[in-house]
């Protein structure tokens, strides 16, 4: 393997490979990258040694441990659900459309109206196509509000901020996106570093994504485009992708859909967004609130003051109620160290570098 | 009045072959002239049309070779005489015609066909050697060894023509039509300006076989005069222990070898200027006495096949003679001939060597050259909408990501092929070829063919030879999108005007035809889109490719630089503002001159950063939507 850290290795270990997330760091950099239709497409070749292309790529040389301590303040974990200060069930103060409880919108809003945060890096959809949204007000932050299914640049938006000269910018991504973010935050020595200008990061929980053109391509044939407003996955045992459209709901099984996951996704370690601030997900017989994860002394401060200003309820939450949480996340690890390690015996975990006992703990 | 139409027997002038042939058939009346354009023969037309007023004659840039050829006899038929111009590969495309023609015979009007052939492909995607059609098509050949017999050739063969009934080709090379040389004028000839077609003949080829058998006649008349010709000749002394058998540019280079050598008085050559049918007691009798003949001509080894056989015919009076030429090994079968090589060979065959350069001398020379020369690509000129067109596909085709390609033709935007196109261009073969591939391509889906296939072609080649190809995937509903590249004019042979201009050769008004109203009438979506406009145009051609029903056409439409700069202005001045242009330290990896690679961008090396050369850009204005930091600027300096 070269030495070098730059586009061409990019192009050959995460693009040829599909595993590629599509999260957008590398997009808005410079003019050989763009993200197309859920696709990071290189429009030219690139023959750069070093390139931030390739140094915050969530799928290029993850050094677990050394992002850990520099973000946490610890070594890697063996939490399933990453390091954390604490968890509690969240839910907005006020009512709104939010998936969930409204938490991740109540914080934007909350950074916003304190002055905390002069743009966010947000997605918003367009018509199915979920887009990156450099968001600059508390009136941005209400479009870019509810769960998105397929991957979206996100990330190109806070190179965007950063280009543009925002100096506090929040981040709200899934646990690729917070992968990448937290490698911007913590590279050395890198000239015009977009993480320099990233404030908060705000996780999500994912699973899976679903690959945007896959999943346009299965919804042609079955309902007219034109027509949706948005999904739904009903928490277990419905099985279901519900596609609401102008004229109702369509459901299709879950066991068709699962097959236009992004590869990526499938050597994913990470379920909880694990380098974030804090986390947020959806509390499963709460379908009413949020799941919120503090994670830094950042995050810890931002969810104070957000509850101290009522912007947020907390509750906290006993860790024996976080099993199910915790299972679901070792099984994502487990599938995709196994995944990864199937790929290419040689490199061991791919792109994961160490640590070897933690892992090797994980797989079983 | 121009000095190609003075009436002045005896004057030498200084022409350019292509001038000569022009002088030729000048000098022999002509009153019809039709030519597609095509490196080396274009000149020739483009003199005659410019003197078509004056002289009262007909000139004109025909849609492709075979209507060239085809109008042309339809003047002979009529009793004008009329000389027909083509490159070697427009040789293919007229030669269904001449089949026929050889026995249906020419009108009474001579008729010549003058094709400039292009050894080592200088301008062509071919070194095709068309003599060979002299012999496959039963046509007389005559080869200009220099700019005086280009001259007296041409009006020869008119003669000849009428006294046949054959049309009688004459075979240049680069080196004849675009040298230049002496040549003694002889008087203007009146020729008839009359047509009239005489409705007693019938012009038919039945039955065949008595045609052939007339074919034939003729052919053993004409072999019997060329026995006698002065185009032909012996120089050197008799019986010389090596003769040289040459003809066209060949005999250039091995009188200049022989001079080098210092062995003019030694050795003889024998310069054939009729070349079929060839003049073969002529031969024999020349090379009486000889013990070794060695055979110089460039390409392929013509006239060498023709003088073993010539020779087989006369073996016993001739005795053993060995023979030397391409077969032997002692020239090359590919590229143009030299003063050196032939030097070289004939050097082997005497005994002695030759040694062209001193070869410490060679080792220092290039040692200095090559790293002092400036890197100079095969590239778009600065300013060219066909670099515009490859950008904006290309990125089309990355978005697409289905690994798109396009196959193409000749024309200048088979640049596309290297980087300075960005490698977008697959294939390239004759004028149409890529439209003609694509209809095949667009039939594959069933066999799994699943990449968008698209065929560009130049706006000229578009009339030349991609209607029937579009026709016929109209009618086969083959699906991939033809994109043409409408820069208004011939550009690659010398901005000649074609079917869609307003002027044709003769400088006078012409009907044009509309390229979107000829595709619209075939059922085609028609678009017309401006490469220049890179965003807006990059949307429509991937709009375009995700349509995988029918033949799609995108007219690319944005004029020729060079062409727009003979009548306009600049269309912007372009700057880089230098305190902007982040040089080495932008994320960009100068993508401006790296990968744009517009010879109008150039790298500052002081400063470390881009810079306009003003001297070479033209100024589209395309690079400042392609820098990310938009650091180049353009300002309007005229309203287009």
């Amino acid at each position: 393997m070269s030495n070098a850290q730059g586009p061409q290795r990019l192009l050959a270990e995460v693009l040829a490979t599909d595993l590629c997330s599509g999260c957008g760091a590398c997009v808005g950099l410079c003019p050989y990258f763009e993200s197309f239709l859920g696709r990071t497409v290189n429009l030219d070749p690139c023959d750069k040694e070093q390139g931030r292309c390739f140094l915050f790529c969530p799928r290029t040389e993850l050094d677990l441990d050394g992002l850990s301590q520099k973000i946490l303040g610890v070594p890697y974990g063996a939490d399933a659900i990453g390091t954390h200060r604490g968890v509690y069930s969240s839910r907005a103060a006020h009512t709104g459309k939010y998936q969930a409880g409204g938490t991740v919108t109540s914080l934007l809003e909350f950074l916003f109206d304190e002055q905390m945060i002069d743009a966010a890096a947000l997605t918003t959809t367009d018509r199915v196509l979920p887009v990156a949204d450099l968001v600059t007000d508390r009136a941005g932050v209400k479009r870019a509000s509810g769960s998105k299914y397929s991957a979206a640049p996100t990330l190109s938006a806070l190179n965007r901020a950063a280009k543009e000269g925002y100096q506090r910018v929040a981040v709200v991504g899934t646990p690729c996106q917070v992968t990448a973010t937290a490698k911007m935050v913590t590279a050395d020595g890198v000239e015009r570093n977009p993480g320099a200008a990233v404030a908060y990061i705000v996780g999500l929980f994912c699973t899976w994504a679903l690959d945007y053109r896959k999943l346009f391509e299965y919804l042609s044939t079955r309902v007219d485009i034109a027509d949706i407003t948005g999904f739904d996955i009903p928490p277990p045992p419905a099985e279901q992708f519900v596609v609401e459209t102008k004229k109702g709901k369509l459901t299709f099984p879950l066991s068709e859909i699962r097959p236009l996951v992004r590869e990526s996704c499938k050597n994913c370690i990470d379920m909880t967004s694990e380098f974030a601030d804090v986390s947020v997900g959806v509390l499963e017989d709460d379908p009413t609130a949020n799941l919120l994860i503090v994670r830094t002394a950042r995050g810890e401060d931002l969810v104070k003051k957000a509850a101290d200003k009522g912007a947020i309820k907390l509750e906290k939450m006993p860790e024996e109620k976080l099993a199910h949480l915790k299972e679901s996340a070792l099984n994502k690890k487990k599938r995709a160290l196994k995944n990864l390690s199937e790929k290419d015996p040689e490199a061991k975990w791919g792109y994961i570098v160490g640590p070897g006992d933690q892992l090797k703990k994980i797989m079983g | 009045m121009s000095y190609l139409s003075k009436d002045s027997p005896g004057e030498p002038n200084l022409l350019m072959g292509n001038e000569a042939i022009a002088r030729g058939a000048i000098e022999a009346g002509v009153a019809f002239a039709s030519a597609y354009p095509g490196n080396p023969s274009s000149e020739i037309i483009t003199v005659l049309g410019s003197l078509a007023k004056e002289l009262g004659i007909y000139v004109e840039w025909s849609t492709n070779e075979k209507v060239a050829i085809e109008a042309a006899a339809g003047a002979s038929y009529a009793g004008l005489r009329s000389i027909c111009a083509m490159k070697q590969n427009g040789l293919n495309v007229a030669s269904d015609f001449i089949s026929n023609a050889v026995l249906t015979g020419v009108g009474p009007g001579g008729m010549v066909l003058i094709v400039a052939d292009d050894p080592g492909g200088i301008s062509s995607s071919n070194e095709e050697d068309t003599r060979y059609f002299s012999r496959l098509m039963e046509i007389p050949l005559l080869e200009p060894a220099g700019f005086q017999e280009a001259k007296d050739m041409t009006k020869f063969a008119f003669k000849l023509s009428e006294e046949t009934g054959l049309i009688v080709m004459i075979r240049s090379v680069t080196r004849i039509s675009h040298g230049r040389g002496n040549v003694v004028y002889s008087e203007i000839e009146k020729g008839n300006k009359k047509a009239h077609f005489d409705t007693n003949r019938t012009v038919l080829a039945f039955p065949v076989p008595w045609t052939h058998k007339i074919l034939h006649e003729k052919m053993a008349a004409i072999k019997d005069k060329f026995e006698e010709s002065d185009f032909n000749r012996y120089e050197g002394p008799k019986g010389a222990e090596l003769i040289v058998v040459t003809s066209g540019a060949a005999y250039l280079y091995t009188k200049e070898a022989l001079n080098l050598l210092g062995l003019s008085d030694n050795i003889g050559v024998l310069k054939l200027g009729t070349t079929f049918p060839l003049p073969e007691d002529f031969i024999a009798r020349n090379l009486k006495g000889t013990k070794k003949v060695l055979v110089a001509e460039e390409v392929i080894p013509f006239l060498e096949s023709s003088v073993k056989e010539a020779y087989a015919n006369h073996v016993k009076d001739l005795g053993i003679i060995e023979f030397f030429g391409k077969t032997s090994g002692h020239l090359p079968k590919e590229n143009e001939l030299t003063p050196d090589i032939m030097a070289q060979a004939i050097a082997g065959l005497m005994g002695t060597t030759y040694v062209p350069v001193d070869p410490e001398y060679q080792a220092k020379i290039m040692g200095l050259a090559l790293p002092n020369s400036p890197y100079r690509a095969l590239t778009f000129c600065a300013g060219c909408p066909h670099r515009a067109t490859y950008w904006d596909i290309k990125k089309a085709l990355k978005l697409d990501g289905r690994d798109g390609f396009i196959v193409g033709d000749i024309g200048c935007y088979t640049i596309g092929l290297g980087p300075q196109g960005y490698s977008m261009l697959r294939t390239t073969h004759a004028m149409g070829s890529g439209s003609g591939l694509a209809t095949g391509l667009g039939q594959l889906k069933p066999f799994g063919l699943d990449q968008p296939v698209l065929a560009v072609s130049g706006d000229s080649t578009f009339y030349h030879s991609v209607i029937p190809a579009l026709i016929n995937a109209a009618h086969q509903e083959a699906d991939f999108t033809m994109v043409i590249l409408d820069n208004s004019t011939t550009a690659m042979t010398g901005a000649q005007p074609h079917s869609g201009s307003d002027t044709g050769a003769m400088g006078v008004p012409a009907h044009a035809l509309s390229i979107e109203k000829i595709c619209e009438s075939l059922g085609a979506k028609v678009k017309i889109l401006d490469p220049f406009n890179v965003e807006e145009t990059v949307q429509s051609v991937y709009d375009t490719i995700q349509d995988e029903k029918g033949i799609k056409v995108i007219v690319m439409r944005q004029e020729c630089c060079l062409y727009r700069l003979k009548k306009d202005d600049k269309r912007y001045d372009v700057r880089v503002d230098q305190t902007r242009c982040l040089g080495d330290n932008c994320g960009c990896n100068r993508l401006c001159t790296r990968v744009f690679k517009c010879p109008g961008i150039i790298w500052d090396r002081v400063n470390k950063v881009a810079r306009i050369d003003e001297v070479i850009c033209n100024g589209c204005g395309v690079c400042a939507d392609i820098c990310p930091e938009g650091a180049i600027t353009r300002e309007v300096t005229h309203e287009a």
